[in-house]
């Protein structure tokens, strides 16, 4: 009663906080986007008109080439891919460093993630990118840890839940079991389909592309929304930081609630109906608290 | 103590068996495609040449596009066909790799092709992160320790509690900052030829895990290179990570401390209830206590430097407040 009381106004209080926190996280990479636009679309522009260059000048000479002229061609071409300018098109290609896609790549630099394909190629950008990640990243982590722990103490507390009527455990497991299921579905096996189908990878490809993104390993093999070839709606890349912000989050609530959720089961299981099962949920009895780390009040 | 330094032993041998072992795999899977790869690129190059003379417009930009296929998978079709000695899969270069996965680094200069490879990677990093991560923390309570004992000699000389925590603190990021960003610099100036701030740029990006692959150490084609190079690169590595995953800490710390702070002013303005404040009291026990942020070091490796807070050892915590305390 009082409990109830003063956990409405806790939970608003923390409610208010993780407000703010999601807004400064998105300000920071809106501001972030903005500032590397800045920086780097100059010279983006700059690397890509030189590279038309190059290539208009082996295409003049053609007629009178040799191995040497073919080498330092193809060491340009290199260069040019190096730099996110893509060789195989022309000055129409929509620039690498519009605001879209500066927000990915602001969202792919506090992430750690990284992937590679597209980096500051100015010495202010870099240095720019160095101060950014120094505060970015500990920003994220505040972020998806405040997530994660403000969720999971909201939905299930261990001790609670052990002195609830049978049917209220069931219920109750059954909904979190649920819960896990579809976020699960719809953060990480729905959308490697959505990029398979959009980017003309197998599956298989797409969910290796989601499992080295969400990993943060971030190689840069494959990336959403780079096809030369391809159209995409001008906020695709947006969406897709969207998304691994958003599985980020997922898999910072959902890696000890699964562990937890098994656990709940356990203890429901027909064989397990003896009442000292329900004093058993304790910190110290089980020894599974060590690894979950449960929100228990101390 | 004896088994302390048992349990170490073991999990380094542990830990450059594992990175071994994912090498070796690495390599039979991909060297044979890596290998058919790279010659039609080059035999692409080769009738190229051939056509010289008699080229059109449409031929050009069709070798253009196949030259960009060939390089987004990787190959630099530079020199000719007996470059086809140098494997990318060799391996020195497979083994960066495997560190490149399970440290999340992941450049990107090389990344496996085939099915299987992808496959193999996926497995090999679910098991290979968290190994890495505890292979950290291990690593980051040395350094810790180095820390304390210097605050000890410190205050064994009479020095107050307070400026020993201080004058720790500041040696921790003066040495870290000369050693990881500062040193590394400077010899990558006179191996790799960079310019300093380059250096110091892919110095950062390395340890904090970001790890673009703009800039890779000791793949430069042109360049000779120390035999030890590279594993003296990844020893640099290790320990970076390690004082950079404690930086990041402290930098975490300070801003949930932060939030701590606030709410206890809330509380002492009197805005939250006396009811509420005791159930605040309860929620700051509860929640954003260090035990709490244990499970996100089981996540895949985002959240990596959380981990040092997440010990339920009183001694491990004592360590890393030790240096935290100095901050507030």
């Amino acid at each position: 009663m009082a409990r109830d009381m003063a956990g409405s106004g806790l939970f608003d209080w923390r409610c208010s906080w993780t407000l703010s926190l999601l807004l400064a996280y998105l300000c920071y990479l809106l501001l972030g986007a903005a500032i590397f636009q800045l920086l780097e679309k100059q010279a983006e522009a700059q690397s890509r008109n030189q590279f038309q260059m190059e290539k208009l000048r082996f295409l003049e000479n053609y007629t009178c080439l040799d191995q040497y002229a073919l080498e330092r061609f193809v060491q340009v071409i290199m260069e040019a891919w190096e730099k996110g300018v893509n060789p195989a098109g022309n000055s129409t290609n929509p620039s690498n460093w519009d605001f879209s896609n500066s927000f990915f790549f602001a969202g792919t630099v506090v992430t750690t993630i990284g992937y590679g394909n597209l980096s500051p190629s100015t010495e202010a950008g870099q240095i720019f990118c160095i101060f950014y990640a120094l505060f970015g990243i500990p920003l994220n982590v505040v972020f998806l840890n405040h997530l994660g722990t403000g969720l999971r103490s909201h939905l299930a507390t261990m001790d609670t839940w052990g002195h609830q009527p049978r049917h209220y455990q069931v219920v109750q497991t059954l909904g979190l079991a649920l819960f896990l299921t579809v976020g699960t579905f719809l953060l990480l096996i729905l959308p490697p389909m959505v990029f398979s189908h959009v980017e003309g990878w197998s599956y298989g490809e797409g969910f290796y592309f989601a499992f080295i993104t969400l990993s943060t390993i971030g190689f840069g093999d494959y990336v959403v929304g780079t096809d030369p070839d391809k159209h995409y709606i001008s906020v695709y890349r947006s969406l897709a930081a969207v998304w691994i912000i958003l599985g980020l989050a997922w898999l910072a609530l959902m890696l000890p609630l699964g562990p937890m959720v098994l656990h709940q089961f356990m203890h429901l299981w027909p064989l397990n109906k003896d009442p000292s099962s329900k004093k058993g949920i304790t910190p110290e009895a089980d020894g599974l608290s060590h690894t979950t780390k449960l929100p228990i009040a101390i | 103590m004896g088994a302390s330094k048992i349990q170490i032993t073991l999990l380094l041998v542990s830990y450059f068996i594992y990175l071994i072992l994912g090498s070796l795999i690495f390599q039979a899977l991909e060297t044979d495609f890596e290998r058919e790869l790279k010659t039609s690129v080059y035999e692409m190059k080769a009738a190229f040449l051939r056509k010289l003379g008699d080229l059109t417009p449409e031929d050009v930009e069709q070798f253009v596009e196949n030259l960009t296929h060939a390089v987004r998978r990787g190959i630099y079709p530079l020199g000719n066909a007996t470059e086809l000695d140098h494997d990318n899969w060799d391996f020195s270069n497979s083994f960066f790799f495997v560190g490149s996965i399970v440290s999340t680094i992941g450049y990107g200069t090389l990344s496996p092709k085939t099915a299987g490879g992808q496959i193999f990677c996926v497995i090999f990093a679910l098991f290979g992160i968290p190994l890495n991560l505890i292979f950290l923390h291990r690593v980051g309570k040395t350094l810790s320790l180095l820390c304390e004992k210097l605050g000890k000699c410190l205050q064994s000389q009479g020095m107050k509690q307070k400026k020993t925590k201080f004058l720790t603190l500041l040696f921790f990021l003066v040495t870290g900052i000369l050693i990881f960003l500062g040193l590394p610099s400077v010899v990558f100036h006179s191996t790799e030829g960079w310019t300093y701030n380059e250096g110091i740029y892919f110095a950062f990006i390395t340890l904090s895990t970001v790890g673009f692959g703009d800039y890779v150490v000791g793949v430069q084609p042109g360049k000779q290179y120390c035999s030890y190079y590279r594993a003296l690169v990844a020893i640099w590595i290790l320990f970076g990570l390690a004082w950079i995953a404690l930086l990041f800490n402290l930098l975490t710390r300070f801003l949930e401390d932060t939030e701590k702070k606030i709410a206890e002013d809330l509380h002492k303005m009197g805005k939250v209830g006396r009811e509420n404040g005791r159930s605040l009291k309860r929620f700051q026990c509860a929640s954003p206590s260090p035990n709490e942020t244990l499970p996100l070091d089981t996540e895949e490796g985002s959240q990596k430097f959380v981990f040092e807070t997440a010990e339920k050892d009183n001694r491990e915590e004592k360590e890393t407040s030790f240096l935290c305390e100095a901050v507030l």
